[in-house]
């Protein structure tokens, strides 16, 4: 206590002010170094230059200070004033230099010096670490129970396009990782649609190798666009999930169920979806294989979907996170009707015809399949991996079709009908395993690699058709009926092996070598059965059957050596496939024996350039084996107006392609720009060329392009920042992208070039309470052909616009509508254009606004009538398909959760 | 192409370039809002020789929430400035502490660099007239903004032995803060006491004319110094045992 005392009694001496004045000081002149003018009120603070410790501090008299009664010493002046950056610099007092002048103190303005200065609290909201892009989730405001979709729509840069696929700065994004395991491996939209927003700490953006190059250890050149959500600490246990179900007009209905328990080690989810919206239910497998995205809500748009699908995901980590498990399986059910019309043209040289169409198909598929990851630590220097999926798929289709062929003079060339019933089944089994030994050199280390597949197809189908052919007068010239029965077998086996060494020569350096071989036996029994004289299928049509073995051989041989220091990182690989190939048929002594030198060489180099910006180059190449079916196309008479063969002399094309990306951000104003782009051409291409003959039937066969070489390139810039005042983002980028690519049309070469600039201006704002966004962009493609005298130029601008407000008493509005506008031009005589706007309205209840009533409105002008029309200098089409139209749906959605409370926990 | 860049970036930044002339804020009002760790300040009441409190703290940890929020008013204007706490409810004896109350009213003559303290504790009023406390303050380069204004850290040594954490604004050149902290080149809106588990953090600031008569110091209470008020405490404290020393800095901060 009496030391408390003494030291009370020397704080209270120490703060008498001394009375004795001495002539140690400071003095100078504060003034804009832009402008010049003298700076009223900046504060001048002197430390101590060893400990920081505030000696005295003052503010400027219209620029001018002075600081008295300093002892001698050394020194750091500080000067501050408020947006101006700081200025420090140190000084030194003793008795031969008691007064230090510092004469003019230029400031520079915070957004003059851009982002040379970082103030450190302040967390920037985008990092750039080599090539992965990091987004702090704190810094975007999203709505109570909204999901990863709705923050991911928010960062710079990313776009969920109509169909639900995820693009980042132009490229699509093929995985979604959680805390960097796989969750519902191949299907990111159930990690979009169920994760909450609020769960999600980080959002890393980066490229992945491809999963055939993390098994074998050899560069392949292929990239997987992937983003890792990482989840905040205090929400990675706990139970959360989501039950939705709604009814309305038109007999549309949605029922929807997702849970999830989470803990640090353990992840364990399931789901269930049943509708016939086209919103929900259609796995990511579904839209592989009938739509272009992967999301829920693509079913490729054509038909009323009927879609019923379930799944359950769980892994877990034990014995101190050395052993991982990691499966999941889904099941699917899709049902879809669909009436469809088509008109196309056909342009030949010197003439042209035109075909139409009118079909109905009914389809149904149910799929299920099985994904399990095991990976083990075996000990500090050795890991195991292994991974096995299943799948299998059963499906019938039914499929009625008219169809007649015009000449360009109006008169009927040819009539079809055709109809197709069948069934198909197709099981699938892979199972691969990777073991790695680390050596005891640092950066040295060997793995072995080896897995297998096999799959089954069996189909059966009845196929009808009649086709008439017409003379130039118009008159039945000939007809022939198909009605046979072709059921197809097809076996594939795969084995493979390998092995890969990697080796840091220097610190910096480090190559990898490896060897891989590879195996498959292929079988396809394809047969056609003409209806015998006892009315059942039983006479075997030789010349549409077939029945192959394909055995393909290769070895690849690899290296690569890369280099990694400091700002800059490059590599370059190379690697050699000696193939074999070797096919025989058993219905026609055929035998095919060809051998391919494939070669596929790359090149990278990363460069930071500073902390905000980073440059990246690419180079691949790679040689393209002609397909087995280019090679030797298999015989078959399903669709008798299009006849393809094959050309056995086919020789590889060789592609290379260069890319570039620049970026740079800056984390104090939250604003950037993306440059990228890419250029490939192919040499020795392989063409198609298509012969119509005089009753209208296309032959296609192919063969090497000699003179030219197609090729393709894109350029996107894209600058972004925020608005002042209103705080909206704002992009604007330009598109730039075109292509020169050539064919063969009834044995004259045609070379077709084009190119689109799509200039396009979007701004965003995402509040809590409200959000808006509104793009609008046009289109303009410059397109010709050298066989056609007509271009195929078009015009067009889209516009896009969307809202969302909360409104008093927990109630909430919201709208989005597209617009679409194509010009007519040389092949289309009328203008299309089509606006779907849909908008929804309803009530939150709840405390935690969890439980929602919601009435929403789709295609409120009842616009998408299912025409898409399709243009190419070679002709055009036109179709029209059963979409899903105008109605309305009632439905309630509850959202609920329940984390380990820290509430009586222990805070620092 | 960096300078391409810079104009690009500089086409789409609307911020204004000449904020030149800074206002200042000179007189007005902060209310502050003073957050107590109750879990850890109860925890402190449970000392060797005083086992007997553990119960109080483990039926705390289950009934009581961890934070205790308090409220106060700093009145300032150039000269001088008047930190008044608004009454709260009183904490259950049980858990009761000093550090968990406001028992200062505090007017400070930052001019002359002194300060009339009107201080109540168990049931006493004391008036202390004396310098403004001393802190020795060490600058960092850390930024954060509280109630709307940009503040920079410091860190800070008082009372010999006691670490605080103080943001200051240089937006407003008036080197007062919230209880006794003082001495930054600007006005504090943020001090942190980490290891007595307590903050204050200015949640709103008014720029408004101060009638020079609302700054008045304090008249009720025995009239003493820094020294006598030690004296004062200490005897209070003489039979708090292992305690008082907890107490002491309760009643002093």
């Amino acid at each position: 206590m009496k030391i408390l005392l003494a030291l009370l009694a020397v704080c209270c001496i120490f703060t008498v002010p001394t009375a004795a004045q001495n002539s140690f000081a400071v003095k100078g002149l504060v003034i804009d170094t832009t402008t010049l003018v003298k700076i009223h009120e900046a504060t001048v603070i002197v430390l101590d230059d060893q400990d920081s410790i505030l000696q005295n501090f003052t503010y400027s008299n219209k620029g001018a200070f002075e600081l008295n009664n300093l002892r001698p010493g050394k020194f750091l002046i500080m000067v501050t004033y408020p947006d101006y950056a700081d200025f420090a610099e140190h000084f030194t007092l003793d008795e031969a230099n008691p007064v230090h002048d510092f004469g003019n103190i230029g400031m520079i303005l915070k957004s003059k010096l851009l982002n040379e200065v970082i103030i450190k609290a302040r967390v920037a909201a985008i990092k750039i670490k080599g090539d992965t892009t990091e987004f702090d989730a704190a810094a975007y405001a999203t709505q109570k129970n909204a999901k990863v979709e709705d923050l991911l729509k928010q960062l710079p840069g990313m776009r969920i396009n109509q169909s639900g696929v995820i693009i980042f700065q132009g490229e699509t994004v093929s995985k979604i990782l959680v805390d960097g395991e796989e969750f519902f491996s191949d299907d990111p939209s159930l990690v979009t649609k169920n994760i909450r927003a609020d769960m999600v700490s980080k959002v890393q953006v980066y490229d992945q190798r491809s999963e055939q190059a993390k098994l074998t250890g050899i560069e392949d050149g292929v990239k997987v666009k992937t983003i890792n959500v990482i989840l905040t600490e205090d929400k990675k246990k706990g139970l959360f999930g989501k039950a939705d179900a709604g009814y309305g007009t038109d007999g549309y209905y949605t029922a929807q169920l997702m849970a999830n328990k989470f803990s640090p080690k353990q992840k364990v989810s399931v789901y269930g979806n049943i509708g016939n919206t086209g919103k929900v239910g259609l796995s990511g497998e579904d839209n592989n294989k009938f739509g272009g995205g992967y999301s829920q809500g693509d079913y490729g748009g054509n038909g009323i979907p009927l879609a019923r699908d379930a799944g359950a995901h769980y892994n877990n980590k034990w014995n101190k996170d050395k052993q991982s498990i990691n499966v999941d399986y889904k099941a699917g059910a899709l049902t879809t009707d669909a009436l469809s019309s088509t008109i196309s043209q056909n342009n030949l040289p010197g003439n042209f015809n035109t075909s139409s169409s009118d079909g109905m198909n009914h389809r149904y598929n149910f799929n299920q399949s099985f994904n399990g990851r095991f990976d083990s630590k075996i000990d500090s220097t050795a890991d195991l991996n292994t991974y096995i999926n299943t799948y299998s798929n059963k499906g019938d289709n039914k499929s009625y079709q008219t169809g007649s062929t015009l000449r360009g003079n109006g008169i009927l060339q040819n009539a079809n009908t055709n109809s197709t019933i069948g069934e198909n089944t197709f099981e699938s089994f892979t199972a691969n395993a990777k073991y790695t030994k680390r050596l005891k050199k640092k950066g040295r280390s060997i793995s072995i690699n080896t897995g297998g597949s096999f799959d089954r197809s069996n189909s059966k189908s009845n196929l009808r058709s009649e086709l008439s052919y017409y003379n130039e007068l118009g008159l039945l010239d000939s007809t022939s009926t198909i009605d046979q029965f072709k059921p197809i077998v097809s076996n594939t086996n795969r084995l493979s092996a390998g092995f890969s060494y990697t080796d840091m020569l220097t610190k910096a350096i480090s190559i990898t070598t490896g060897y891989n071989f590879s195996r498959s036996i292929n079988t396809s029994d394809r047969r056609s059965f003409n209806l015998s004289d006892d009315n059942r299928y039983e006479e075997l049509d030789s010349a549409f059957s077939s029945d192959f073995k394909l055995v393909n051989l290769t070895s690849l041989y690899s290296l690569s050596a890369n280099y990694s220091s400091g700002k800059l990182s490059a590599g370059a690989s190379a690697s050699l496939t000696d193939a074999s190939y070797k096919q025989e048929d058993q219905f026609i002594d055929f035998v095919m024996d060809r051998k391919f030198i494939n070669l596929q060489p790359g090149a990278y180099l990363y460069y930071q350039l500073s902390k905000a910006a980073s440059l990246s180059l690419n180079y691949n190449g790679s040689t393209n084996q002609p397909s087995y079916y280019q090679l030797q196309p298999l015989r078959q008479n399903s669709d008798p107006l299009n006849i393809s063969l094959g050309n056995p002399d086919l020789k590889p094309s060789f592609s290379n392609r260069f890319s570039y990306n620049y970026r740079v951000y800056q984390p104090t104003l939250d604003q950037g720009i993306n440059f990228n782009g890419n250029y490939s051409f192919t040499t020795n291409a392989i063409v198609s060329n298509r012969v119509t003959d005089s009753a209208g039937v296309n032959t296609l066969s192919y063969s090497n392009l000699s003179q030219g070489r197609p090729n393709y390139w894109n350029m996107f810039a894209q600058l972004y920042g925020h608005a002042t005042k209103l705080d909206f983002i704002l992009y604007i980028s330009l598109n730039v992208n075109g292509n020169t690519y050539f064919n063969y049309v009834n044995n004259t070469l045609n070379k077709t070039s084009t190119v689109e600039y799509k200039p396009q201006i979007d701004i965003g704002k995402n509040r809590a309470t409200y959000s808006y966004s509104f793009s609008i962009g046009s289109n303009y493609v410059v397109s010709s052909s050298s066989l056609q005298s007509v271009n195929n130029n078009r015009k067009g601008f889209f516009s896009s616009a969307s809202f969302y407000t909360k409104l008093p008493y927990d109630f909430f509005i919201g709208a989005d509508a597209q617009y679409n506008y194509m010009a007519k031009n040389q092949l289309f005589n009328r203008d299309f254009e089509r606006l779907i706007a849909n908008a929804y309205f309803g009530k939150n209840f709840l405390k935690e606004e969890n439980l929602k009533l919601m009435i929403r409105g789709n295609d409120l002008f009842n616009q998408n009538t299912g025409y898409e029309r399709y243009s190419s200098a070679n002709g055009f089409t036109e179709s029209r398909n059963t979409t899903i139209r105008r109605y309305f749906i009632l439905s309630l959605t509850w959202d609920f959760t329940k984390f380990g409370k820290s509430l009586q926990k222990q805070q620092p | 192409m960096k300078q391409l860049i810079i104009l690009l970036i500089c086409m789409f930044t609307t911020k204004s370039i000449s904020a030149q002339n800074k206002h200042f804020v000179t007189s007005g009002i902060i209310e502050f809002e003073r957050t107590m760790n109750m879990f850890a300040l109860v925890k402190k009441k449970v000392t060797k020789h005083s086992t007997e409190n553990k119960v109080y703290y483990e039926k705390y940890l289950q009934t009581e929430p961890q934070f205790r929020v308090l409220k106060s008013s700093l009145t300032f204007n150039t000269s001088s400035s008047l930190f008044m706490p608004v009454a709260a409810k009183n904490v259950h004896w049980w858990y009761d502490t000093p550090m968990a109350n406001q028992v200062n009213i505090v007017f400070s003559d930052l001019k002359n660099g002194m300060s009339t303290i009107q201080k109540e504790f168990y049931e006493r009023t004391y008036l202390v007239k004396d310098n403004l406390r001393k802190i020795k303050w060490k600058m960092t380069e850390e930024k954060r903004i509280i109630a709307g204004y940009e503040c920079r850290r410091a860190n800070g040594l008082m009372l010999d032995s006691i670490y605080v954490v103080a943001f200051y604004t240089e937006e407003i050149h008036i080197p007062g803060g919230p209880e006794s902290f003082n001495g930054l080149p600007g006005m504090i809106l943020g001090v942190a006491v980490p290891h007595e588990n307590v903050t204050w953090f200015a949640t709103k600031v008014t720029e408004a004319n101060i009638d020079p008569k609302t700054i008045e110091p304090p008249k009720k209470g025995k009239a003493v110094n820094n020294e006598q008020m030690h004296d004062e405490i200490m005897k209070a404290l003489t039979n708090q045992g292992d305690h008082a020393i907890v107490q002491l800095k309760g009643l002093l901060l």
